[in-house]
């Protein structure tokens, strides 16, 4: 069809015609293209590239959803479930996850996984959702309730590779962002959370629907608009991906103890308490930086079976400073499973700039 | 054909920057009014298709492509604008003119047609704005707003049809 049999022949189609002629001077210029070009060849194959490029991906969609409240130390941690990891889709290195548990600046890596979020949104948590209803969505009814668990994230995870990924071979990060640009420089506001991939398997170039229930969560009633953003890794290393290494701050960590310091009813609280001590020429702003801790039994650190949390440094309101070469006690307090003894289990903290999880 | 390797796709990209940037810029500044939005959002549109340079299955125009992609992205740009923060700024009806002066007559004009289009609703004004912001034709107008080409006549027809309607015989055509 000719564009001209389409145009209608009067006074107002003439002017419409000026309308192309408008907007000459908005243009695409050589710098812009120079910027395109200069983050296509950033990304590959670092670490904070990729997760720059899941989050551009995320902006893309822009995923904002509404959740509010001002969450302090947000601390989530994932249902536990016993399983084989299926290695038939990617190849894996058991030992490509690294961590000491020794005094020294602890660092952790991990696979990123080729899967793409879409179709993110925040729903009131219904008792579908929380029985299964829908595919893919693993059991929460097992997790402790430390709150009502009124919302729960819904998402569709495409595969971008050419293998199935198997869901359980999956580990995920939630962050519930007060900010668009990431991570909040302090820790007020935003919510973190270790999640697990879907039950079934993503098929290759396919996509698997996946929600998870906040625990603990915000009230939907005090909802803020929020920006959800996720980074999927593989449980154990995989061979030519992109990883993620965690832990880059020049903080050396050891754990002093943990200490187990009252239950209530399903749940137990214990204190992990860690020294810290700035290797570094500057100091270090804390409130900037957010606590990873993983505990387990000497398996790979994203293991199912593993407990992992996220903890801030400090709540103070006030920014609080790590001179060069000045040590303190930091304590991250926990709540956990009754009758696992966390005391007993090897424990890891890594302590990481919050701009890095959030860019 | 799709490129191999790195240099080509990276070559291919630098082609398509060159010859379609300035329709990805203009088109998605179209949707947001945002200048240093599309600038930013523009560039993320090109990386996108280089990400998806496999994609492209001859089916339509590289540009008709790259359109697309720049469409969606603006519209979601929109939709999360919305939800984000406050509704964009729309055009107050019967917003006084500029001072009707012999010198600024078509300026006025062209204002209140831009006005007139932007107070269209979304997909009306989409169609014109593809049709003759960009002189696409009605299949390749389709093809980026992901509609049927009976959909995009409809649009067009009614776009044009609420324009006069809105217009009013305001424009003063005859001063042109």
């Amino acid at each position: 069809m000719n564009r001209d049999d389409f145009k209608e022949q009067d006074d107002l189609e003439a002017f419409l015609r000026t309308l192309a002629r408008e907007k000459r001077d908005l243009t695409f210029t050589d710098e812009m293209q120079a910027r395109v070009l200069k983050r296509i060849e950033e990304r590959t194959p670092p670490v904070t590239a990729r997760i720059a490029s899941q989050k551009r991906k995320l902006f893309g969609r822009r995923a904002w959803v509404g959740i509010g409240a001002a969450a302090v130390a947000c601390v989530a941690w994932v249902l536990i479930a016993t399983g084989l990891i299926n290695n038939r889709i990617f190849t894996i290195n058991s030992s490509f996850h690294t961590a000491s548990t020794g005094a020294g600046i602890p660092s952790f890596s991990a696979s990123l996984a080729p899967v793409d979020v879409a179709q993110v949104s925040v729903l009131p948590t219904t008792a579908q959702t929380t029985n299964h209803g829908v595919p893919g969505v693993p059991r929460t009814n097992g997790i402790m309730s430390l709150a009502p668990q009124s919302v729960t994230v819904h998402a569709t995870l495409v595969n971008q590779s050419d293998r199935p990924i198997a869901g359980k071979d999956l580990q995920g990060m939630l962050f519930i962002l007060k900010n668009s640009s990431g991570l909040s420089p302090l820790q007020w506001g935003d919510w973190e959370y270790f999640v697990n991939g879907p039950s079934g398997v993503i098929p290759a170039h396919g996509s698997l629907p996946w929600s998870f229930t906040p625990n603990p969560t915000p009230p939907f009633t005090s909802l803020a608009s929020r920006q959800v953003h996720m980074i999927w890794m593989f449980r154990k290393g995989v061979q030519n991906a992109p990883t993620l290494t965690i832990g880059t701050l020049p903080i050396a960590t050891q754990v002093q103890s943990v200490v187990v310091t009252g239950r209530v009813q399903s749940v137990q609280f214990f204190t992990v308490n860690v020294t810290a001590r700035n290797e570094s020429q500057r100091a270090i702003a804390l409130n900037h930086v957010m606590g990873i801790l993983i505990f387990g039994k000497g398996e790979p650190l994203l293991s199912r079976s593993t407990y992992k949390y996220f903890d801030d440094v400090t709540h103070s309101a006030k920014m609080e400073w790590l001179k060069p070469g000045q040590s303190r006690i930091l304590s991250f307090t926990l709540t956990g499973v009754p009758g696992v003894e966390m005391q007993k289990l090897s424990s890891h903290v890594f302590l990481v700039a919050r701009s890095q999880l959030g860019v | 054909m799709s490129p191999q390797s790195q240099e080509e796709r990276v070559s291919l990209l630098q082609e398509l920057m060159r010859a379609f940037g300035h329709d990805v810029i203009r088109l998605i500044d179209h949707y947001l009014h945002d200048r240093h939005a599309a600038e930013d959002l523009s560039q993320d549109v090109f990386l996108k298709v280089y990400d998806h340079l496999d994609d492209f299955r001859n089916e339509s125009s590289y540009k008709t492509w790259i359109l697309a992609i720049a469409a969606n992205a603006a519209k979601d740009y929109l939709r999360a604008a919305a939800r984000r923060v406050t509704p964009m700024e729309t055009i107050p009806e019967g917003a006084p003119l500029p001072a009707v002066e012999s010198a600024v007559v078509e300026r006025a004009q062209r204002d209140q047609l831009w006005r007139a289009v932007d107070a269209l609703p979304g997909v009306y004004r989409e169609a014109i704005w593809l049709f003759y912001g960009h002189e696409l034709s009605i299949e390749e107008a389709a093809r980026v707003a992901k509609a049927s080409v009976g959909a995009m006549k409809t649009r067009l027809h009614r776009g044009r049809a609420m324009l006069r309607e809105g217009l009013g015989g305001g424009l003063d055509y005859e001063s042109r």
